[in-house]
């Protein structure tokens, strides 16, 4: 069977999935693609070693949704979202999910993935659009939901966001979620949003993030939800020879 | 410690200028806008049994060596404020500073500066270091002239006490002769016709007259030796007069080292000015350490939260999302 044709199969399947799903206001998948985005090799292996250390412990779950968040915007969060979610899609070969739940973010899903902004979460919360699913090439198992453009405040948004069963209704359809949560710090009721991810990888920047507001983002999240941190753009200068002295 | 190292490496450019040139380079300049000059000396030290008479001069070890003695002489004398204020008196008497304002300055800064060491057994070298050359070279040998002199001046006084000391003693001495001649020369007149050898008791008969004899002979011999122990004394007491030019002798005369010879107070200035000029790279980067509280190891991490790092990725600057 060629690759072609297991795309052309799983895409059937998809949208046979979606039509009979029960929550109302699901979109068909569209055929439109989101652009491939080139990650190096060895960035998404330290993404899998992410996901992977969350997998190991939590084998029982029928899927596995983790949300990404950090403590402020610029710290990489959606780069490691984006990393995690296509090593989980290459390594299962299952379909995965990856949703744009960070409204208040300056670059979004739809400019790494070059692809329309609207609609999207937003629209659909505000119950304008329905939910558009893009699947993400060069993948086809792997799919995104972007964030859309919220004309509300997007804290609202969170909250409506929390009191739906979305991921619930999600989880059937995808056996791996990776929700691009918003800041903790910078986005109020980013800790309800991140009630919607079984675990949170929390992303710090090297050299930016300080370690109070890392301090301040796990008393948020809660520090039992959070698996693990992800140090972004870790680049010591003193050398590797007086690090291992020290 | 591994905060301030990485702080360092982060701006390593900045620290190595601040740390590592900046302090060579204020320590130089110290060196070439404050310069030091260094005076020596050398002077020859003999032993006082040279005189023969007298078995060391005052003060001195016999178990050391006449350049030992004179190191702990010389040293001992550098260190009191007496000598020091002898020295500011003598720069200011003889015109090489011009005000007691200059005088104060020289001797703040040639304080500590002096120096004895022994160079074998009979050789002394004597060193000081000063802003002026001609202050220097002054203040040495005033230093010269003043431990000659209070060499002198030691040994004459003890000298004059113990010639006035034997000089009372062989004045009784004497008259205890000239008491017992004349005992001696009344018996004699009041028994003629005795017959005595005056040099020798035992050839008298009479025990009165061997009696006199003795006496006699025994004064003799107490002036005889209270009159040789009173000229060692005085001949002790001349050649004190002349100690600088048989016990302490100077072979080099104070002269300034010259070429490219750095001075050990250039070198103490140096290091001084080198060191303080440490303390802002040092501050600079205690306060960026403290100002700094941005995440600087996965190890920080865990041991402040608790929590684990499960990676770290990067792409280094690639993306800004």
């Amino acid at each position: 069977m060629s690759a072609g044709q297991i795309a052309e199969e799983l895409s059937v399947a998809l949208d046979s999935v979606l039509r009979t799903q029960t929550m109302p206001g699901f979109a068909n998948v569209e055929r439109e693609r989101a652009h491939p985005v080139s990650l190096p090799a060895w960035f998404i292996d330290r993404c899998r070693q992410a996901y992977l250390s969350i997998a190991l412990s939590d084998h029982a779950a029928t899927s596995r949704v983790i949300g990404i968040s950090s403590a402020s915007h610029g710290e990489g969060k959606t780069a490691i979202a984006v990393g995690v979610a296509t090593a989980m899609a290459i390594d299962t070969g299952e379909r995965t999910l990856l949703m744009e739940c960070d409204f208040a973010s300056s670059v979004g899903f739809s400019d790494v993935f070059r692809i329309k902004r609207d609609p999207g979460l937003a629209e659909w919360l505000e119950g304008v659009a329905k939910l558009r699913f893009v699947p993400v090439s060069p993948f086809d198992n792997a799919f995104m939901v972007p964030a859309g453009s919220p004309d509300v405040d997007a804290s609202r948004l969170l909250y409506q966001l929390g009191e739906t069963d979305i991921i619930g209704e999600l989880r059937p359809m995808f056996r791996n979620i990776v929700i691009d949560l918003p800041p903790t710090l910078n986005i109020a009721y980013s800790s309800l949003a991140s009630r919607l991810a079984d675990h949170v990888l929390l992303v710090a920047r090297y050299g930016e993030t300080t370690l109070e507001d890392l301090e301040q983002a796990m008393f948020l999240l809660g520090r039992d939800r959070i698996a693990g941190i992800l140090l972004n753009q870790y680049n010591p200068k003193t050398p590797r020879w007086l690090r291992r002295l020290l | 410690m591994s905060r301030y190292v990485e702080i360092f490496f982060r701006r390593w450019l900045t620290f190595v200028v601040l740390l590592f040139i900046l302090p060579p380079a204020v320590a130089a300049a110290s060196v070439v806008l404050f310069p030091w000059h260094q005076a020596t000396s050398q002077l020859w030290v003999d032993n006082p049994s040279y005189f023969g008479s007298i078995p060391s001069a005052s003060g001195w070890n016999q178990y050391l060596t006449p350049s030992q003695n004179e190191y702990d002489s010389l040293s001992q004398m550098l260190s009191t404020d007496a000598f020091m204020t002898q020295i500011g008196n003598d720069l200011l008497s003889s015109g090489t500073v011009s005000s007691p304002a200059e005088r104060d300055a020289a001797i703040q800064s040639m304080q500590g500066t002096f120096a004895v060491t022994t160079n074998g057994s009979h050789l002394v070298v004597l060193s000081v270091s000063c802003r002026k050359t001609a202050v220097c070279l002054r203040a040495l040998a005033t230093t010269i002239r003043i431990h000659q002199d209070w060499l002198k001046q030691s040994e004459q006084t003890q000298a004059k006490v113990a010639i006035d000391f034997y000089s009372g003693q062989l004045e009784q001495a004497k008259d205890q002769l000239t008491s017992a001649q004349n005992a001696l020369n009344t018996y004699a007149s009041q028994h003629p016709g005795l017959i005595f050898d005056a040099s020798n008791p035992t050839s008298a008969t009479n025990p009165q007259l061997a009696n006199l004899i003795q006496q006699v002979q025994d004064a003799q011999a107490s002036e005889t030796s209270l009159q040789n122990k009173l000229d060692s004394i005085e001949l002790a007491s001349a050649a004190a007069n002349q100690i600088d030019q048989t016990v302490l002798r100077l072979i080099d005369p104070p002269h300034v080292q010259g070429g490219n010879f750095f001075p050990s107070a250039s070198r103490k200035t140096a290091l001084i000015v080198g060191g303080i000029a440490l303390i802002p790279g040092f501050a600079y980067l205690a306060l960026l350490a403290w100002i700094d509280r941005t995440i600087r190891s996965p190890k920080e991490i865990e041991a402040r939260l608790g929590l684990r790092v499960v990676t770290v990725p990067s792409l280094m600057g690639k993306v800004s999302w």
